[in-house]
């Protein structure tokens, strides 16, 4: 399949389930905090595209996210780009130096990034350091789901077809 | 293309997830055994509009350029946001808190309520505006 094709449709997947996990409750009280499941098509995307692809891949789910559940260009909105821009460079880095470990390690760097930055922005947003106290417990959620992301994206990875990702 | 069969899990994956939830956990620890608060802080604006004692029981208003944003109540050592003009009623869910350290948000009306000090201050209260 060609490039476009491809990463336009995991942009289309990615902010489909950016959509729909907001109905799913989050236990901790931060705005904007979410479980972050729509990251899965990075995971999946991952191992077999390019750095540029892969930003792309996010500024594309951030900004059709937005605009489907109305955050675009919200301070929480930042505040996911960011994070996400981040988990991606950092998710990248852990591919390329970490050989012999598997998805999950990945993913879980790239949950946690993403909530040390957001949280990082949203203390900047309300002038305040308090917020990270709650870090610890979102870190925790950010475990589960990126372990969560990576098995899913991982069982996609071997059942889809060489043909779908080349 | 490269690297295709993809591992999911490995030995690698197993001790970085054990380390992880290991200092997660010890940082949840360490941060809910400190003792119980004397005095609430209430920041608007990033700016300091109130400390509050705990001690007293109390129902007021919090006011931003003569806009009220919330209800704030204090009873039995603690403090919640009784009522808030904010949509999604964050700070209102948070509940009561008590114990040193701990924190209200509200980022849509940016008001921010953290407990402090377990010591005895030589002033009971003080307002700022």
């Amino acid at each position: 399949m060609n490039k476009i094709p491809l990463y336009g449709l995991l942009i289309a997947v990615g902010s489909a389930i950016y959509v729909f996990e907001s109905f799913i409750p989050f236990p901790i009280p931060i705005p904007g905090a979410r479980w972050g499941f729509s990251n899965m098509v990075i995971v999946y995307a991952l191992p077999f595209t390019s750095l540029p692809w892969l930003l792309a891949l996010v500024l594309g789910k951030a900004i059709v996210g937005g605009l489907i559940s109305g955050r675009f260009l919200g301070p929480t909105f930042l505040m996911g780009l960011l994070g996400s821009v981040s988990s991606v460079l950092l998710m990248y880095t852990s591919l390329k130096t970490f050989k012999k470990s598997g998805l999950i390690l990945h993913s879980v760097i790239g949950a946690l990034s993403n909530n040390v930055v957001q949280v990082l922005i949203g203390a900047q947003i309300v002038s305040s350091w308090v917020i990270i106290g709650y870090l610890p417990y979102m870190e925790i959620l950010a475990t589960l789901s990126g372990s969560a992301n990576a098995v899913i994206a991982g069982i996609l990875l071997r059942r889809v077809s060489k043909g779908a990702r080349t | 293309m490269r690297n295709l069969s993809s591992k999911i899990f490995s030995r690698t994956d197993f001790w970085f997830l054990t380390i992880v939830c290991a200092v997660l956990l010890s940082w949840i620890v360490i941060s809910n055994i400190s003792p119980h608060a004397s005095k609430a802080v209430i920041l608007v604006h990033g700016k300091i509009y109130k400390v509050v004692s705990l001690d007293k029981n109390a129902l007021f208003n919090i006011k931003w350029k003569d806009i009220h944003l919330m209800t704030v109540q204090t009873k039995n050592g603690s403090i919640r946001v009784k009522e808030s003009t904010c949509k999604n009623k964050i700070c209102v869910r948070t509940g009561w808190i008590s114990k040193d350290g701990q924190s209200i948000v509200c980022v849509p009306n940016r008001v921010i309520i953290y407990t402090k000090g377990a010591k005895q201050a030589p002033y009971d209260l003080m307002t700022y505006q």
